[in-house]
């Protein structure tokens, strides 16, 4: 489900842009994901259009060799591929050290498959790796996906951590705690925010997505910054970001 | 990190013809510091993957068919 104004199926980058602008939001990285399919020709044209904004994943499957030309990152989900094995994709490493390019690895729950993880990351320590869903943050071992961001060049990003602690619902109290014990596995500069949008927006609205954080009492100032705008901007290579100019709705004063 | 100041202090000076300097909410302000970035959204023209080996399709009104269940 993704919100029901979304009335023709289609999850443009229009509809995107429109949100970040009124969200404040400056840029944004699109992954790819099994359930979405193969979307790497409409993420070129989207990276064309809004290049300021946008970084893309390509889309990697069993079959194919990595694609790079023209995009920023290549997505592995790692947890939805034939073999476990992540040493099998060695490929998608060699590509990304050759071409400059981050991975985007989403790894099955808990530690699965962290110890092939860690021996790509240690073989390619040159190459930007950012393990998406938090970690799997609700599931037993999470923190072992974590503690692969020890290694220099690992991050996490929180794309569906409003989807994990769904139950508990906003302010999500209990992310914000595992974003602290995050943080004191591995550093709070290894951390940074992600929406997971639009399928969580069926619930939420964008700016929700992110103003638990910027408005707990748990993370400092400079908590909050790094993790919701400065490690990814180094991490994902932004150079100019968009300002947003905040704009008043009906409901406000 | 901080925004454009050039663009910062040009908002900070917006007036409203009505009541006079605009006040901005503790939430407009870290927008205007922060320049957020999101590493983790979605997009798709039409939605082809797959879930368990059988495809996704979108519908209408924000659904789609995941291999056979609506949702």
């Amino acid at each position: 489900m993704t919100p029901p104004y979304m009335v023709d199926g289609a999850n443009t980058a229009e509809m995107l842009i429109s949100n970040m602008d009124y969200a404040g939001v400056s840029a944004a990285v699109v992954t790819q994901e099994v359930i979405d399919g193969n979307q790497n020709a409409y993420l070129r044209a989207v990276k064309t259009k809004y290049p300021d904004r946008i970084k893309i994943y390509s889309y990697f499957d069993d079959d194919t060799p990595p694609e790079t030309e023209g995009f920023d990152g290549i997505k592995l989900c790692a947890g939805r591929m034939k073999h476990a094995d992540l040493t099998r994709y060695a490929a998608v490493f060699e590509a990304a050290q050759k071409y400059g390019l981050f991975v985007g690895l989403e790894l099955a729950d808990g530690d699965a498959q962290t110890a092939s993880a860690r021996e790509m990351i240690r073989q390619f320590p040159d190459v930007r790796i950012a393990i998406g869903h938090f970690g799997m943050v609700t599931r037993p071992g999470w923190q072992e996906q974590i503690r692969l961001a020890r290694e220099k060049n690992v991050y996490i990003e929180s794309g569906g951590i409003t989807w994990l602690f769904h139950k508990e619902f906003y302010p999500y109290p209990s992310a914000v705690r595992a974003i602290r014990e995050a943080a004191e596995i591995c550093g709070m500069e290894k951390l940074m925010w992600g929406s997971d949008y639009p399928r969580t927006m069926s619930e939420i609205t964008y700016k929700m997505s992110f103003d638990f954080v910027l408005k707990s009492p748990e993370l400092t100032d400079g908590e909050k910054t790094a993790f919701l705008s400065g490690n990814a901007k180094g991490v994902f290579g932004f150079d100019r970001l968009h300002v947003c100019v905040p704009v008043k709705n009906m409901l406000e004063d | 990190m901080t925004s454009d100041p050039d663009l910062k202090s040009l908002v900070s000076s917006l007036q409203s013809p009505v009541s006079g300097p605009i006040s901005f909410s503790l939430y407009e302000k870290a927008v205007l510091d922060l320049t957020l970035i999101d590493a983790h959204v979605h997009l798709w023209k039409k939605q082809n993957g797959t879930v368990g080996g059988r495809p996704v399709r979108s519908l209408t009104g924000g659904r789609s068919d995941f291999g056979g269940e609506v949702r």
